[in-house]
């Protein structure tokens, strides 16, 4: 069955099921309720917080509006500046999962949280932390558990260290996994879907090189402001002997408008650095041709605020050796633009080689 | 098309569609098959797992595409420990997916693979482990590959050395990106 676009609850598939919008007035709390976490199993959840708070705030998710002392525990991993560190807590009563350091300041971050009672709830969290222009004050990954193990969540509520802590700008979206069986189904064979679905993740490009290089792609024709959020997977094949590296660039702004902080493991070495540069780097593919390297990039574009986005990279693979694991929080230090193009590039000649693969998707909303 | 809830066995739209699921209710495993796979069509999957450790010591919970048990997979990770910042590099016998080191504790893994033939075959994985009450006993982001270039994967093989450390409890499911004809 071939059908066009479709706004329906789709079964197996993960789907919005929560967005604030951008908020036109600051809050206190967010509370997401009307949740079935016994049925849903499992929760997305994507914050891009613009800080109300003088001095700065964390934010925090209490299941079930739970703050019962001593009952969240998280292990986490940074890097600020130089300093890559970790850190355990058994004692918390709600989840951290981002934090700004001062009013007007940006934090992004994802939270996968696998909610089903019968044992201690486990999350994992990706944030970029403290940003304000080109400054990225910490990019780090937490684990967290919460330790009920018999309650159905049935509400998230989100909150701050005080009154307003969410500032006009911020946004919070839930996806949920989508179960739609049953007798109030519609039950069909396969589905083609021409057109938009909405409320999900669905892919707006994809080139796959079979048998052509380049030095870059662009992809053109978005709608930044629209669209809101990206998911960038590349991996790329090295088309040379050389070593090479790849990057974005938004809207081809070749400009120092790009911030960065990084977390690295290389070996036995564990590595952090913050900087400034003239694009947003996905890597080092390797010194020869045929090594590769792949990422994945959330990345929040819609204007009116410091673009953000969180990265993951794994470098210069060659058979089972592999070169960098990198964490990366970045801004793009323009809030005026719409994104309409992303370039991909790379730093040599026809390094983008035969095999590599750029794909984007979207989150219809 | 404004509708309900839609039900359909292959939803191709260019996104992605969970394609297996497994929740361990009152059992236990130490490998279970997803088979029936086409990763040159498929060309990406994520995994996700929620295991508890059904064995009674330490267990690693790692993928096998085609249940390839060679040393054929490398990887770089690094890892937050209480306060210890730590990496490694090396080569294993599957694309790590997570870990406990006691029975009954917890481990949450999420991983995304390119899975197409042609190159080396590519994941990121992270994951916290040991979890326990409120204890996190580690977080983890890996950088992997599986060093097979021509072979279309058509299983992957969740699975521990340790007897029986898929416990009770476990959840395991598989995404893959569904593309319109």
């Amino acid at each position: 069955m071939l059908a066009g676009d479709i706004d329906a609850k789709i079964n197996s598939t993960m789907q919005v099921i929560y967005d604030s919008g951008e908020m036109t007035s600051t809050a206190s709390t967010v509370s997401i309720t009307g949740l079935n976490g016994d049925a849903d199993q499992e929760y997305y959840l994507i914050a891009r917080i613009v800080c109300g708070l003088a001095g700065g705030s964390s934010y925090y998710i209490r299941p079930n509006n739970s703050s019962t002392t001593d009952t969240y525990g998280r292990q986490t991993l940074t890097g600020t500046l130089g300093t890559a560190a970790a850190t355990r807590s058994t004692d918390k009563e709600e989840l951290n999962f981002a934090y700004a350091d001062d009013i007007n300041h940006l934090t992004f971050s994802d939270v996968t949280f696998y909610v089903k009672s019968g044992y201690v709830r486990t999350a994992i969290n990706n944030r970029a932390d403290g940003i304000d222009g080109t400054t990225v004050t910490t990019v780090g990954i937490y684990g967290h558990s919460w330790n009920e193990t018999s309650a159905n969540i049935t509400s998230l509520v989100l909150l701050g260290d005080g009154a307003g802590c969410f500032n006009t700008g911020s946004r919070l979206i839930l996806l949920k996994k989508v179960l739609a069986t049953g007798n109030m189904a519609l039950s069909i064979g396969e589905l083609d879907v021409r057109g938009v679905v909405k409320n999900t993740w669905q892919e707006i490009y994809r080139n796959e090189f079979t048998s052509t290089t380049a030095t870059s792609i662009t992809i053109s024709g978005l709608k930044g402001n629209t669209d809101v959020l990206y998911r960038l997977r590349t991996r790329i094949v090295n088309g040379t002997n050389t070593a090479s590296y790849i990057f974005l660039k938004m809207n081809a702004d070749g400009g120092t408008n790009y911030g960065y902080q990084y977390l690295l493991g290389y070996i036995t070495t564990v590595l952090a650095g913050r900087g400034t540069d003239t694009n947003m780097g996905m890597g080092c593919i390797g010194v020869l041709k045929n090594e590769l390297g792949s990422s994945e990039s959330l990345i929040y574009a819609k204007s009116g605020y410091v673009r953000t986005a969180l990265t993951k990279r794994s470098e210069s693979v060659s058979g089972t050796t592999l070169g960098q694991t990198i964490l990366l929080g970045f801004s793009w230090n323009n809030t005026a633009d719409e994104i309409t193009s992303i370039l991909v590039s790379s730093d040599q000649v026809n390094c983008i080689g035969s095999g590599s693969i750029i794909s984007l998707e979207r989150l219809n909303l | 098309m404004k509708g309900g809830n839609i039900n359909s066995s292959n939803f191709k739209a260019d996104s992605w569609f969970k394609i297996y699921e497994n929740n361990f209710v009152s059992t236990t495993a130490t490998s279970i098959t997803i088979s029936g796979l086409k990763g040159d069509t498929d060309k990406e999957y994520m995994l996700e797992a929620r295991i508890v450790n059904g064995y009674n010591g330490a267990a690693t919970f790692g993928v096998r595409p085609n249940n390839d048990t060679g040393t054929n997979y490398g990887y770089q990770f690094l890892k937050g420990v209480n306060a210890t910042v730590s990496a490694v590099r090396g080569t294993a016998t599957n694309l790590v997916l997570c870990a406990s080191d006691t029975l009954g504790t917890l481990s949450f893994g999420n991983m995304v693979l390119f899975a197409k033939s042609g190159y080396v075959r590519t994941s990121i994985c992270q994951y916290p482990y040991e979890i326990a009450l409120t204890s996190v006993g580690g977080t983890y982001i890996w950088g992997e590959s599986w060093n097979n270039t021509s072979d279309e994967i058509t299983s992957l093989v969740v699975q521990t050395a340790s007897t029986g450390g898929i416990g009770s409890g476990s959840y395991i499911t598989l995404w893959a990106k569904r593309f319109h004809g």
